[in-house]
């Protein structure tokens, strides 16, 4: 087994899908969170952003999506042929582009409440709409392949993160909110969310 | 081989990186491009309401422009041969996706288009190109990553060939990414898909 260094802020973020595949996984690793130095850590960094992932102290990955994908395809969660890989991709894909719209850091309460409802009515209603849609009528316990991909994984990253601005949102799609909660009760993913640091994003 | 048909707008933008990867593979593929007039019909029949998408044979259409790239760069050995190769051509790849998106290509002010534009180019795009630039000026490879041509080859060429919209010398600034640029074109592949690919801006 390789070491793996994960480098983020002391949050969850975009950092926070990695972590739950290598929790999902089993797999150790360091989660290194950058407190106060990090003037001194974006020049070590490809391009001056985190998340950044070092394999065996290798060359820096960064790249939230590039990592997600090499450590699903690393740790057998990417549905294993390429098309399963490739429709995984595609939901991962359209799901966390939703979080770049998250209003982290909105203080005016109104402007908040603003900026999710046109998240929610722009966007990710749309987006649900259409996985729920797939998944119902595929009758699977999971998204792609019959069996537990990164898919679903991101799918309860994201409501685990959507709940600090709505957390009905998911009640909307019965049966990704029983997804995400049967992922969420997966044991090594409760055994995270019980012990990972308690962070503001 | 699989039957492929690729559905996009008549314009280069999310599509162009998978025709050049098409073209290189010497791959036929059906190559339809939607009418400005035809989409609002088509788009609730997509699988996110968006372009491009791919379909195999007959199975369900793929979206997402990045998972359809992904997916054709490992069908056709585009994708540097390890999975952590294709991990640093993905993170190429994301990059210019992301810089790519600063742009305020859609804004209808001008002012205000022209100003989002130098936001873009100054404080997100130059910075990665430099970046990426002098990686590979020390790394004296003639491809980007995995010794050989990929994905992240042709996004760096696509990103190139886009990018003179906004700056019209842009690539000249970056010399080794510029002359990888011009191998790539150089390809004959690739040189008779461009000499005969429709003719858009974008």
């Amino acid at each position: 087994m390789p070491t793996y260094k994960l480098v983020y802020f002391d949050g969850r973020g975009r950092a926070e899908l990695p972590r739950m595949l290598f929790a999902e996984a089993g797999v150790k690793y360091e989660d290194f969170r950058v407190k106060e130095n990090w003037a001194s850590e974006k020049p070590k960094t490809p391009f001056g952003k985190l998340p950044v992932l070092t394999v065996d102290g290798g060359e820096p990955l960064a790249e939230s999506g590039a990592i997600v994908r090499y450590l699903a395809r690393e740790f057998d969660l990417d549905g294993g042929s390429s098309i399963h890989a490739a429709q995984a991709d595609m939901i991962h894909t359209a799901v966390i582009d939703l979080s770049n719209d998250f209003p982290y850091f909105e203080e005016d309460k109104a402007k908040l409440a603003e900026r999710v409802k046109t998240l929610e009515e722009k966007k990710a209603n749309l987006v649900f709409e259409k996985i729920e849609e797939r998944l119902k009528a595929s009758g699977s316990q999971f998204l792609v392949a019959r069996k537990l991909t990164y898919a679903d994984i991101a799918v309860a990253s994201f409501v685990d993160a959507f709940k600090d601005f709505d957390d009905s949102f998911i009640k909307k799609f019965p049966c990704l909110d029983a997804l995400q909660q049967r992922i969420a009760s997966r044991p090594n993913i409760k055994k995270w969310f019980d012990n990972r640091p308690k962070t503001m994003f | 081989m699989p039957n492929y048909k690729l559905v996009y707008f008549n314009s280069k933008g999310r599509a162009e990186v998978v025709r050049l990867m098409f073209a290189e593979a010497g791959i036929e593929f059906e190559d339809k491009r939607v009418q400005e007039e035809d989409w609002p019909q088509l788009k609730p029949t997509m699988p996110f309401g968006q372009l491009p998408v791919l379909y195999i044979d007959d199975k369900p259409p793929l979206p997402q422009s990045g998972a359809i790239e992904r997916y054709v760069a490992r069908e056709l050995n585009f994708d540097g041969g390890s999975s952590l190769a294709f991990a640093y051509i993905d993170m190429v790849c994301n990059v210019l996706e992301d810089v790519g998106s600063k742009v305020p290509f859609m804004e209808e002010d001008e002012a205000k288009k022209a100003a989002g534009t130098k936001d873009a180019l100054e404080n997100h795009i130059y910075p990665a190109f430099d970046k990426i630039e002098k990686k590979f000026k020390e790394g004296g490879e003639e491809f980007l990553i995995a010794k050989r041509l990929t994905l992240a080859d042709l996004a760096i060429f696509h990103f190139s060939d886009v990018a003179r919209v906004i700056d019209a010398n842009f690539i000249t600034k970056y010399p080794t990414l510029d002359a990888l640029c011009k191998r790539v074109a150089a390809r004959p592949s690739i040189k008779k898909y461009l000499e005969n690919r429709p003719k858009t801006p974008l």
